[in-house]
């Protein structure tokens, strides 16, 4: 039932709002379904920060399972851990914490522990690799961490994967998975005139009034697009804040949504203060999937989370179906 | 010998880090280049014939060049699997890396012998035995995967292993399928490293072969890119082995860049050097260490095997080089700046003692302590290589009373040709960069009576320090 959601979307991104969140149920659901479509995957994952030390540690046997002639890219140190009978195709060169990003065939079906790169650059050159390597449709197993939510532009699309793990207030939960959501179904802006758009430069956390202060004649002469290149923080929203009724015409631009590491309530904020926020690399949100099994014992009851989570998409403005892990 | 900090000073590292090396090997040896010394001129004549050799290819036959380049670009590092090899089963990616640089070598044999150049002691060979025994079916395919050829039981099991996935294709992964699986895939996994294991004991009879030819690929990218660097940048071969010791137009392109950013130009150094003291002096900022530095970095190069920056350059095989500097100091942590280049100093003396024409290069030495002693200090320093008469040794100095002691003595012209009243309507406060005007960094042989000139007030002045200040100097 994912298929049909997915059409269109060459490279998938599958974005877990926490561990636990039944984003590998996600990867092997979407895996198989691409499968019996006849499809060749390409699999990678983007660097894992803060889970690093969960996967040296990690004895338990991997857990995606991908069929013969798979494409995988991973991390040398990774390839035992899983058991497909591997033909290694290209060494990359590209280092990580778990030695350098290997690209493999699956020569017979199996399990692959999938450990990708953090750099940017280098998530977009494997991706690429992949494809060159004979895949037809790339995943990419991405998490949410507190430094960034991974460059959602590598893919075409997301499924964003939130669960009962997240917290163990369901009205949380619900409340910030509407927030991401919102923020992978950011419009990609229109080509506008380019006396119309103005562009200024974050310094993200260190964000002064010295970088955007400049912006106060092009903002009274009726910019419609404010550009922000770099990161939009908490402290950008705050000096932007500060611009008042001149921001009320504006429309806020980001590059990704990786760059904007708001809180919700900033982002809210400036929302209302302004003509709300776009993006210049926009993606699409294909659906949002809610596990109501916490792995801390909280569950949460089935109905009602997705219930909470549909609620909350549509106050946000966002439209997604939403899709609970255990009935995919 | 130098270290980092003095290879970067002399601009040592901002040359060889310009040169664009393909591999991994080349990269090794260009960070520690080998510096010929003594009784090692055979194998330094036959370097410098490869980069003469390297050169005329690179000016005439571009296209021929420039595909080998791109052959020696995908060249895999395969010496830590090397080092490895007799200790431990190598992992398939370790394979696929060997299989590769095979691989790799039976593209860069042919295109290197067409060339037809006759390199010195860089014989890049194919090894068609050594590949064999990694991809027995011939294939010659760039990925590696470990044959069925290698072992039936192997196929056995991957056969059977087939089945069962087809079963799970149709049936889904069942318990007992599941379990089957397993089993099939931890029996391959255990006959994939009894085979890798007897692949690699097989490979040990090739290590040797393996090593010379990484060891001649990573020779051939560097003379390649000393080769390379002296074509773009117009450097010559040095003489070697010679009696006498004659640099001619020295530049060092470190200092010509930096200079370039400011609109300036490197004023050219030409130094010819005898055995024991040769003296330079001349004014403060007249450009006394970047002439001793122009003459480390380039008798280091030609010792190293690359072309010169030079006109012409003739030289003796150096049983050392040693430059005392500032730059040293630094890195003498605890001691005072003074403390810590005596002791430098000592070093030298001692490890310069018995060898046999090395180079000693002291900037400035003695200026940490007061004139008088300071002065003596460098005298005492000319009349020892003097006495010893086996360095060739460089003492610039703004110290009187040395000069008269050198073999040759140097003098930085400075300000010589500016009259005070030209200086004061030229300069209008302009600060160093209009001083640099009148500045005359050309370096001139003269007598060893003459004095270093006495340009310090001049310099005062022209750069405008706060008459208060001036007005009270009683020289």
């Amino acid at each position: 039932m994912l298929y049909e959601l997915l059409s269109g979307i060459k490279t998938l991104s599958v974005i877990g709002m926490c561990k636990n969140a039944g984003k590998t149920t996600v990867l092997n659901r979407v895996i198989s379904e691409f499968e019996r479509a006849g499809e060749r995957i390409g699999l990678t994952s983007i660097g894992r920060d803060g889970e690093r030390s969960d996967l040296v540690t990690n004895t338990k046997k991997p857990e995606i399972f991908i069929a013969e002639g798979a494409i995988v890219a991973t991390a040398s140190s990774l390839l035992k851990e899983g058991d497909i009978s591997a033909e290694i195709l290209e060494t990359t060169g590209m280092p990580t914490p778990m030695g350098e990003i290997v690209i493999v065939k699956a020569r017979s079906a199996g399990f692959v522990q999938i450990g990708g790169a953090s750099i940017t650059e280098h998530q977009k050159r494997i991706r690429d690799l992949l494809y060159e390597y004979g895949a037809e449709r790339v995943l990419i197993d991405g998490a949410i961490s507190r430094k960034s939510l991974g460059d959602p532009t590598l893919a075409d699309g997301v499924i964003l994967s939130s669960g009962a793990s997240y917290d163990p207030d369901i009205s949380k939960t619900a409340y910030d998975t509407a927030y991401f959501a919102k923020l992978f179904s950011l419009k990609g802006t229109a080509a506008p005139s380019p006396e119309k758009r103005y562009t200024a430069v974050s310094g993200g956390e260190s964000a002064s009034s010295d970088e955007l202060l400049p912006l106060l004649p092009q903002l009274k002469n009726g910019a419609e697009e404010l550009v922000i290149r770099g990161a939009v923080t908490d402290n950008t929203s705050k000096e932007l804040i500060n611009y008042g009724k001149l921001l009320k015409n504006t429309l806020l631009v980001a590059e990704d949504a990786s760059r904007l590491l708001l809180k919700p309530a900033s982002f809210e904020r400036l929302e209302r203060a302004s003509q709300g926020f776009a993006v210049l690399r926009g993606t699409r949100l294909a659906c949002v999937t809610v596990n109501p099994f916490s792995a801390y014992g909280l569950h949460y009851d089935k109905r009602e989370f997705k219930e909470r989570v549909e609620s909350e998409l549509e106050r946000a403005g966002v439209c997604a179906p939403v899709v609970d892990v255990n009935d995919v | 010998m130098f270290d980092n900090d003095q290879l970067s000073a002399i601009g040592f590292r901002f040359v060889t880090e310009s040169i664009e090396l393909m591999t991994p090997y080349g990269e090794s040896l260009a960070r520690r280049p080998h510096f010929y010394t003594g009784d090692e001129l055979p194998e330094l004549l036959s370097e410098q014939r490869n980069v003469k050799k390297l050169m005329e290819a690179v000016a005439s036959r571009v296209s021929e060049v420039n595909g080998l380049m791109r052959l020696l670009m995908p060249v895999k590092d395969i010496r830590r699997s090397m080092d490895e090899l007799a200790a431990r089963t190598l992992s398939e990616v370790e394979l696929f890396e060997i299989k590769r640089f095979l691989l790799q070598l039976e593209l860069i044999a042919p295109a290197l012998s067409s060339l037809g150049l006759e390199l010195e002691g860089i014989n890049v060979a194919a090894m068609p035995r050594a590949l064999d025994l990694i991809d027995p079916e011939g294939m010659r395919s760039p990925s590696f995967y470990v044959s069925d050829k290698l072992s039936p039981l192997l196929g056995e099991i991957r056969r059977e292993r087939k089945t069962v996935d087809e079963q799970i294709k149709k049936a889904g992964l069942t318990d007992e399928l599941s379990a089957r699986r397993t089993l099939l895939a931890a029996r391959e996994e255990e006959e994939n490293a009894r085979v890798r294991t007897e692949l690699c004991i097989k490979l040990r009879d090739h290590r040797a072969e393996l090593m010379r030819n990484a060891d001649s690929i990573g020779r051939l990218d560097l003379a390649l890119g000393k080769a390379r660097l002296a074509e773009s940048m117009g450097a010559v071969i040095p003489e070697v082995g010679c009696e006498e010791f004659v640099l001619k137009d020295m530049v060092n392109p470190r200092f010509a860049a930096a200079l370039g950013e400011k609109g300036r130009e490197f004023v050219p150094v030409s130094l010819e050097l005898k055995k024991g003291s040769v003296v330079i002096t001349g004014a403060n900022m007249g450009g006394k260490s970047i002439a001793i530095k122009t003459l480390a970095l380039n008798a280091m190069l030609a010792m190293c095997g690359f072309a010169v920056f030079a006109k012409e350059a003739k030289l003796p095989m150096l049983g050392g080089l040693y430059l005392l500097s500032e730059d040293r100091e630094d890195a003498m942590g605890g001691l005072s700046s003074f403390g810590g280049e005596m002791k430098a100093f000592d070093g030298i003396l001692r490890e310069t003692e018995k060898q046999r024409d090395p180079l000693v290069l002291l900037d400035e030495f003695a200026r940490g302590t007061n004139p008088h002693e300071g002065a003596a200090l460098v005298r005492a320093a000319a009349r020892l290589f003097n006495e010893r008469n086996n360095a060739y040794a460089v003492i610039a100095t703004h110290f009187d009373g040395v000069a008269k002691l050198a073999r040759l003595h140097y003098q930085v012209a400075g300000l010589r040709s500016a009259d005070a009243e030209t200086l004061d309507s030229g300069m209008k406060g302009g600060g160093t960069e209009a001083l640099a005007k009148f500045m005359d960094y050309g370096l001139y042989p003269v007598s060893p009576d003459e004095e270093p000139p006495r340009d310090a007030v001049k310099i005062i002045k022209a750069l405008g320090v706060t008459e208060e200040f001036s007005a009270l100097i009683d020289v």
